[in-house]
């Protein structure tokens, strides 16, 4: 045999050449030392390139191993802290006031009932309502606490306590919603009219849903109304709550009387409180309220008598009858009558300055407070304010982090996708309003399009945390592990929060693209998210 | 297949847990994964790709890929060469992509030199230039060559693997090689500076 090629050789070492074509090889290499010396060079040189390439050369710092246990608690520690933080001032700047301002309202212990549907029952009682959400923050912050402490236990014993947890929430939630409904009522459909005549009486809580309803008997109870107008000119013992273009009091109500309304015009009288979102109110000369009055209107007439204070954000206010004690507007005009009377402090924080007749009567000089369009950069409040919500932005965050981390990750990717993102955002951002309105026109339709719309609000609020996360991989580059992804988080929520303060609402819109891209990368995570478990994942193809 | 994990098959099982974790979300696991297997994944790259800084580009991006498609990875097989066929498939596109040479490199494949080489000359070669001057040459390969070298030398594929890396008939494999080593060692003969050059025209 002549001397075989290096080609040959080559894959005879690398152990590719057929049987009979090795074993000619072999016996060759066996009587010719060329090739012998051919054989061995060639496989030094495999040793000496295998050991070149092999050799260990160092590694770029970030994709070394770092010392990752101070990393993890430094953001773990970072996180608490700002979470306790967010608690704190969401307690005490929203959730506080805003109990104390129910209460002042009159909407505390169990006088009041309240309408608000919810599969199909009614609550009574904002009481009730504030101990659930009291009761829903306790869980999540159980649920938290076990997160926290899941990396110290067996991870299926948390899994068993958070479920748990769910459990006994879901167990109590019946409980919240099933023990205020009123014992027994009286529902009446009216087409297209209904009264109640004089002299006749009902002696449980009256549901109305008519064109046009007319009290005129008594009710011992409360009366509940849809209906395009209504007029109370009878008794009502309980309350009166009523979502109508019209409502009007020329009767007695004896509870409280809370509306949602084009107009509501009161002459009668009215035993406890009144709370009304409206265009125009209407406080008749003759009226009396027996508590006070909370509104949320257009225009706001009142001539009449009421015993306790006025709160209001109202655009033009008329005020040209007694008031006992204090009256708080805010709004665009205030305008002060001669035979007003206000029995405790007078503020007014608004555009115009007010005009107060001098025979008004007043136990203290008004007190005004000029309105300012834009932000006021002189004032600390305003940076603290900003910082607050910047920490309630990020507890949210984190709170989404920690329950479904899996679907954060993934929308956060999506983000990425900038224009469909905006896109689609755009789409749900109008479409899922307009969709619930409609459907609301229904009386069963209430009951989906109120958690539709609470589940659009949620969703609009959080599209900030992803999109803040997407900026923040983009200037740390992309997060590892929880602690590194809160940092993202944080960093990403401050950029946004502070373009907020740059004037000529420029924050407004940028905090709009934002709600768009985050809402648009949701939908379109979750679209994804069903498409994979609808279809089964192929397997490897790398 | 060789890989930069210190022991593959004593992780194996805490790695397919990680792994899960990771696919649902734990973001420590997946950190875990990434501290792991990084520094291998950038030696890699490092072997495969011409500089530094595209070595690191591509480790991140092999990363992000991967993390994006945990969910399509069959937990019987092993993680490594999972993450590795990954790896070689990302560099072999990135670098096909550039097209640097590429018309040159897929001309004349059949043409191959069969003569006896000097072995003399090869042991002097092997003798007088360390194993840096080796990486240095190798930087300075086309992609392909390079893709091949590092696929067989430092990932230690199969044939058959490496064929279907590149795209290539598997019987094509050995002519690459060997072709890629006979690159190599011109290199390394020309010295430095005139290894652009090589990298620039060079043809078999």
């Amino acid at each position: 045999m002549n001397h075989f090629d290096e080609m040959t050789a080559f894959l005879y070492l690398d152990g590719q050449l057929e049987r009979t074509q090795a074993s000619e090889v072999l016996a060759h290499t066996a009587e010719c030392a060329e090739c012998r010396v051919l054989l061995e060079s060639l496989k030094r040189e495999t040793l000496w390139i295998e050991q070149s390439l092999q050799e260990k050369d160092p590694v770029p710092a970030r994709f070394a191993a770092p010392a990752r246990h101070a990393n993890v608690r430094w953001g773990w520690a970072t996180a608490l802290a700002m979470a306790i933080a967010g608690v704190l001032t969401l307690w005490n700047g929203v959730v506080e006031p805003f109990e104390h301002q129910l209460n002042q309202a009159g909407f505390s212990g169990g006088n009041l009932m309240t309408m608000l549907f919810f599969s199909g029952a009614f609550w009574k009682g904002w009481s009730s309502l504030l101990a659930f959400f009291g009761f829903f923050a306790g869980t999540i912050f159980c649920i938290l606490a076990l997160v926290f402490l899941r990396r110290f236990w067996r991870r299926g014993i948390a899994v068993g306590v958070v479920l748990a947890s769910f459990f006994i929430a879901a167990l109590g939630l019946p409980v919240f919603l099933t023990a205020p409904v009123a014992e027994a009522s009286e529902m009446v459909h009216g087409h297209p009219s209904y009264t109640l005549p004089a002299g006749q009486t009902v002696n449980t809580d009256l549901f109305v849903a008519a064109d046009f309803a007319r009290i005129e008997g008594t009710v011992n109870g409360d009366v509940i109304s849809w209906s395009e107008e209504i007029q109370i000119d009878g008794h009502v013992t309980g309350d009166v709550i009523s979502m109508a273009r019209e409502l009007r009091v020329n009767g007695q109500v004896d509870g409280n009387v809370r509306s949602y309304a084009q107009t509501v015009s009161l002459s009668g009288s009215v035993g406890k409180n009144v709370l009304s979102a409206c265009q125009d109110f209407e406080l008749g000369p003759n009226a009396k309220v027996g508590g006070s009055v909370t509104l949320g209107c257009g225009n706001a007439m009142i001539s009449g008598s009421v015993a306790r204070g006025i709160t209001g954000a109202v655009g033009d206010t008329t005020i040209d009858g007694s008031v006992g004690q204090d009256l708080k507007i805010r709004g665009d005009n205030l305008r002060i009558g001669p035979s007003a009377s206000v029995g405790g402090v007078t503020k007014y924080t608004g555009r115009h300055e007010a005009t107060v007749d001098p025979g008004a009567k007043l136990a203290s000089a008004l007190a005004f407070t000029q309105l300012k369009e834009g932000p006021s950069y002189s004032s600390w409040r305003y940076y603290w304010h900003r910082a607050e919500f910047w920490g309630a932005a990020f507890l949210f965050g984190l709170v989404l982090l920690l329950l479904m981390p899996q679907f954060f990750g993934d929308v956060v990717r999506a983000s990425k996708n900038v224009l469909p993102s905006l896109g689609f955002g755009i789409l749900f951002f109008f479409a899922t309003p307009i969709v619930a309105a409609l459907v609301c026109i229904t009386v069963v339709g209430i009951g989906l399009s109120v958690p539709t719309i609470l589940i659009w609000l949620v969703a609009v609020y959080a599209a900030q945390a992803f999109v803040a996360s997407w900026l923040g991989e983009i200037l740390l580059g992309p997060a590892l592990g929880t602690g590194p992804l809160l940092g993202r988080l944080a960093l990403g929520l401050a950029i946004i929060h502070g373009l907020e303060i740059l004037p000529y609402h420029v924050g407004f819109f940028v905090h709009l693209i934002v709600f768009w891209w985050g809402l648009g990368a949701m939908a379109m995570a979750a679209y994804r998210h069903l498409k994979r478990a609808a279809v089964v994942a192929p397997p490897v193809a790398a | 297949m060789k890989t930069g994990s210190p022991k593959p098959e004593e992780n194996q099982a805490g790695v397919t847990e990680l792994v899960a974790r990771a696919r649902d979300g734990d973001h420590d696991a997946w950190a875990e994964i990434y501290m792991q297997f990084a520094p291998g994944v950038f030696r890699f790259c490092r072997r495969a790709m011409p500089s530094k800084e595209d070595a690191e580009d591509a480790t991140s991006e092999v990363f992000l890929k991967v993390r994006s498609k945990l969910d399509q990875y069959d937990a019987s097989r092993p993680f490594n060469a999972w993450l590795y066929r990954v790896a070689a498939n990302h560099c072999w596109d990135l670098l096909r992509r550039r097209r640097v040479r590429q018309d040159l490199e897929t001309g004349d494949v059949e043409t191959m030199p069969l003569e006896h080489p000097d072995p003399g000359q090869l042991e002097q070669l092997i003798a007088k230039k360390s194993r840096e001057d080796v990486r240095k040459a190798l930087e300075q390969l086309p992609g392909r060559t390079r893709m091949a070298l590092t696929l067989r030398y430092y990932s230690d594929m199969s044939y058959d693997e490496i064929a279907e890396t590149l795209g290539v008939r598997r019987a094509f494999v050995g002519v690459l090689l060997l072709r890629a080593r006979h690159q190599l060692r011109r290199s390394m003969e020309q010295g430095p500076e005139s290894q652009s050059h090589v990298a620039a025209g060079s043809k078999i």
